[in-house]
């Protein structure tokens, strides 16, 4: 309990005092974003581009309509944002932004999910200040929505955005203490070959601070954040056998029923699978992650007796 | 196939003879004439409609700041460098085939794009694991700025590979050298999938559309990379263009004449694989404009070498910058790359065309 | 009569069956989990515990036998395309078979989200037409092997071209496709093997029992015609089994190359002469092959499994160099 509390209270000191904080002044806002860039705004902008489910989210979350958004080709965007996004201009596949359309709807800031776009930085800055993010922890979506808050003009209610969520996970975290957690893996295809996430990654990070254990275990590369995950034999499955097991979506009708293993684990014997919706995959933004915490909360909370 | 007796170059002679009769200047012409108009399709079609006025606002500078940007920045590189990797990819096609006297050669079979494939999968996924510890922030973009040279030189290590493993007493087999290139070309694309498979989890989108041989994102730095391998890679063809025409005839004739082929070979080879290795870095492995225009060529302008030559270069242009302009445009926001329309235009057209033949 | 170049039939088949049985032994004892002898006695009997049982019985058992006949229906149809072609280069891979009918496969799971029994079927779809568009290319009269290899590689790149355009617009399923193209037996179990049994063993069947027809085929055809061969049509029925063997294993597991090809030179070189084994022992060494890969793919990357695709191309690529560099040229036989 205290070890959580004081979790908590470490990535707020974090935040608060990473070099990631930026400041305004009547000369505008200047912001240093996750490639050590430092961005400068004349002003609180007000049409920004999305480059990533992130920054449509985060937008949306402030108030402020994105000009344009990233989305996934035949899937469309992401279903938990399409209500509040018809209409809005399609930028192409979110590695492979259309730079004449980015172009086109003279954007003032371009929030991106940095790996994918590193490598037209230079491209993608000549149109409009490019904010690039890594969106894999807990702590970068912390760090993110505070650096889009200030980007956006907005920096009390981003800072709202991440108390409430905080205080929503230690709240659920003092409700679950002491009750039985198990262990948990979070998978991406249960067929042939699933891969399993690392602890950082930022669902199976939350979960570990529900007090649950996933399986996945640390990342052998932790500054980089890179890898999210390891592919995991079958048998190494069977031997973690988790006691719940979390699906990513996969379009493969019943992928995982013809994996071997599968009628083995006490997980699929017990029935504690669950499938999660796809933005468990890219959850940074204010809006998914609070859903993951509505899901964690809806399937592996309430369950337990009290 | 008209052959009016005054094209046929002559062994002796020095210099390129481009004669200026009827049939092969109109052929020139219309393949300068087609160049032009893609180029100009190229600046100016696109996801976003320009009317010709600001196009050409764009050009002169006098414009807003997004049609210039649209037209300066974004589609005239891009549409250059279509221009030179056509040229690149035709040309070396068309060296290969002549050299390994098969008209199904092309730099794929010297393991060049496979090689070039490898490093490429094997940078982005290095990246991640060299810097981390030291500086954060500068992840990946090591890999990323030094990618075209690195790819460059895996391209060029596979084919020197093929061809020193080509040889057979002592000299160079082209039947050798094309079953080698194979067999070590399947290899390298099988470790390449295998690479990106086990290790490039996060970065699967990334290097896929370079696996597919992409111009996305070219500009003015990858042009200017790009020219001077061009301008090397045109020499050494105009050096080559009299060598080559003593070549076409059968090598008991070609020793009799005392030309030093093996040299020449050596040569040439090393000519096609510095202009293939050279755009498949910049851009990614482009196929099918090395393996069909070629062909296009040598039925236009029949046995004539440097017509041929002026020809491939012209189509291979015109074909990799209307491969990119469909593909930018058909499926606007999103983008087919050139490699796959290539591939796509050019199986039909390439079946077609052999089975026009004996 | 053997000569001294050859080994006598009786002996090849000792060594490699014995290989083939030692391997598949120590690839149920080996993976992550390393099983005893005496565990592997428990599990068989059902008396070891949960895990192990599971593991030998479940994962391994079924994985190591699809090794096998996989290998072996890649070996014969690798020996099948060679002999009926009389180029020694003829094989699944090289021919653009492997790489339509993964294109097919991708497209398939790509543009929908498939039943299982569809997966072979498409797979054989995509295979036939790779062949038959690298046959056609190559020229129906001459067949020379380059061309044919010539010809299968620019089949291969278009094919390859193609399942790369269709991977960018697969989105999230874009990792798991690249993991399935580099081929892999992993989570190959018994379902898996029920289904492509019948894909296997049909057609290995129908093989080794006209063995007759394709001893014939392999002389010049105007010989085989005047000993009542209607050559032209057996040479297609052939092919199409060939095929099918190969298209149907890369349902089931993704493209695996070079196996198709460095089963039946191995064969060619140790049994001479002696034609009526090289079925057989392509079919031996191309299980022991693909075993032989796959228990290193379990155990070089340990705690994960590399791709079983990578290893064969590292095995298979440098003897085929080898090959290349040891005679001249492959002709016909």
């Amino acid at each position: 309990m205290a070890y959580l509390r004081k979790r908590i209270a470490k990535i707020l000191l974090v935040v608060l005092l990473s070099p990631a904080s930026g400041w305004a002044d009547n000369q505008g806002i200047r912001l240093t974003d996750d490639r050590g860039d430092t961005l400068q705004l004349p002003a609180a902008a007000t049409r920004p581009a999305a480059i990533s489910t992130f920054g449509a989210d985060v937008a949306l979350a402030l108030g402020t309509a994105p000009v344009a958004v990233t989305d996934y080709g035949l899937q469309g965007v992401p279903d938990y944002l399409a209500p509040q996004l018809s209409g809005v201009r399609g930028l192409g596949p979110r590695h492979q932004p259309n730079l004449e359309v980015l172009s086109s709807v003279r954007p003032d800031l371009v929030i991106a999910i940095r790996r994918y776009t590193e490598k037209d930085g230079d491209q993608i800055k000549a149109i409009a200040p490019l904010l690039a993010l890594d969106l894999i922890t807990v702590e970068d979506s912390l760090r993110a929505v505070e650096l889009a808050g200030q980007a956006l003009g907005k920096p009390a209610k981003a800072e709202a955005l991440n108390d409430r969520f905080l205080e929503r996970v230690q709240s659920l975290a003092e409700r679950n203490n002491g009750k039985p957690t198990g262990t948990v893996a979070l998978l991406t295809s249960g067929s042939e070959t699933p891969f399993v996430y690392y602890d950082h990654f930022l669902p199976t990070a939350l979960l570990e601070h529900l007090g649950f254990d996933n399986v996945g275990g640390h990342s052998p590369n932790p500054d980089s954040g890179i890898p999210l995950g390891y592919r995991i034999s079958l048998e190494a499955l069977l031997e973690l056998n988790p006691d719940t097991i979390l699906l990513l979506p996969t379009s493969r009708q019943c992928a995982f029923t013809m994996n071997p293993v599968w009628p083995y684990l006490k997980a699929v014997r017990t029935g504690q699978i669950y499938e999660v919706p796809h933005y468990w995959k890219e959850g940074a933004g204010p809006i998914a992650r609070e859903r993951i915490l509505d899901d964690i909360q809806r399937l592996l909370l309430t369950s337990e007796p009290e | 196939m008209t052959h009016p007796a005054s094209t046929t170059s002559r062994a002796g002679q020095r210099g390129l003879r481009i004669p200026c009769t009827g049939p092969i200047a109109r052929l020139l012409l219309a393949g300068g004439l087609s160049l032009v108009i893609v180029l100009v399709a190229g600046v100016q079609l696109g996801a976003i409609d320009l009317t010709w006025a600001q196009v050409w606002a764009g050009l002169t500078g006098d414009s807003s700041e997004h049609v210039q940007r649209v037209v300066f920045e974004l589609r005239l590189p891009r549409t250059l460098t279509g221009v030179l990797i056509g040229i690149h990819f035709a040309l070396s096609g068309w060296l290969l085939q002549l050299l390994s006297r098969n008209p199904l050669a092309e730099a794929g079979i010297l393991g060049i794009s496979a090689g070039a494939s490898l490093v490429a999968v094997v940078a982005f996924i290095i990246g991640d694991w060299l810097v981390s510890s030291a500086n954060p922030y500068n992840n990946t973009s090591f890999a990323l700025q030094y990618l075209p040279l690195f790819a460059m030189a895996g391209g060029l290590v596979t084919a020197l590979t093929v061809y020193f493993l080509g040889m057979r007493h002592g000299h160079l087999s082209p039947v050798k050298m094309t079953l080698t290139g194979a067999v070590i070309a399947g290899m390298l694309h099988a470790l390449t999938t295998g690479a990106l498979a086990f290790w490039g989890h996060a970065h699967t989108e990334l290097v896929a559309q370079w696996l597919a041989g992409s111009l996305y994102g070219a500009e003015w730095q990858h042009l200017r990379t790009l020219l001077p391998w061009t301008l090397i890679g045109l020499a050494g063809i105009g050096l080559l263009v009299r060598p080559l025409e003593v070549m076409q005839l059968d090598d008991q004739h070609v020793r009799t004449l005392g030309l030093g082929l093996n040299r020449w070979r050596a040569f040439a080879l090393l000519i096609a694989t510095l202009l293939a290795a050279s755009a498949v870095g910049v851009v990614g492995p482009v196929g099918f404009i090395g393996l069909l225009i070629p062909h296009i060529s040598r039925r236009l302008a029949g046995a004539n070498l440097p017509v041929q030559l002026v020809l491939c270069a012209l189509l291979g242009a015109v074909l990799a910058v209307l491969a990119d302009l469909l593909g930018r445009t058909l499926f606007s926001p999103y983008e087919v790359p050139v490699g796959v329309v290539s591939a796509v235009l050019g199986v039909p057209f390439f079946l077609y065309l052999l089975s026009r033949q004996p | 009569m053997a000569n001294d170049a050859t080994m006598r039939p009786a002996a090849l088949y000792g060594a490699t069956v014995s290989f083939l049985v030692l391997l598949f032994i120590i690839g149920l004892m080996m993976g992550p989990r390393w099983v005893s002898p005496s565990q592997l006695l428990a599990a068989l009997d059902g008396s070891s515990d949960l895990l192990t049982r599971i593991t030998v019985l479940e994962l391994r058992l079924p994985r190591n036998l699809l090794g096998i006949l996989g290998g072996a229906a890649l070996g014969v149809a690798g020996a099948v395309m060679q002999g009926v072609t009389r180029n020694s280069l003829a094989s699944p891979g090289l021919t653009g078979v492997i790489a339509a009918a993964a294109l097919a496969v991708v497209s398939l799971r790509t543009l929908t989200s498939p039943g299982a029994i569809w997966l072979p079927l498409m797979a054989l779809g995509g295979g036939l037409l790779g062949g038959a568009l690298t046959f056609v290319i190559a020229g129906r009269r001459q067949l020379q092997p380059e061309r044919v290899v010539l010809a299968g590689i620019a089949v291969t790149s278009l094919a390859t071209a193609l399942t790369t355009g269709l991977l960018l617009v697969s989105g999230a399923e874009a990792a798991e496709l690249y993991y399935w193209l580099a081929g892999s037996l992993m989570g190959r179990g018994w379902l898996q093997l029920q289904m492509v049994l019948p894909w296997l063993l049909l057609p290995l069947g129908a093989l080794f029992a006209m063995q007759r027809p394709f001893r014939l085929l392999q002389l010049d055809d105007d010989l085989a015609q005047a000993m009542g061969l209607a050559v032209s049509r057996w040479r297609l029925v052939f092919l199409l089994l060939a095929l099918l063997l190969a298209a149907a294993l890369v349902a089931f597991t993704g493209p695996i190359v070079f196996i198709g090809l460095v089963a039946p030179h191995i064969a060619r070189r140790l049994i001479g002469n002696q034609i009526q084994h090289w079925l057989p022992l392509s079919a031996l060494l191309g299980g022991l092959l693909l075993l032989a890969a796959d228990i290193l793919a379990r155990q070089l990357a340990f705690p994960q499994e590399l791709p079983v695709g990578m290893l064969t191309a590292l095995i298979g690529a440098p003897w085929l160099i080898y090959l290349l560099n040891s005679r001249t040229p492959p002709r016909s036989a």
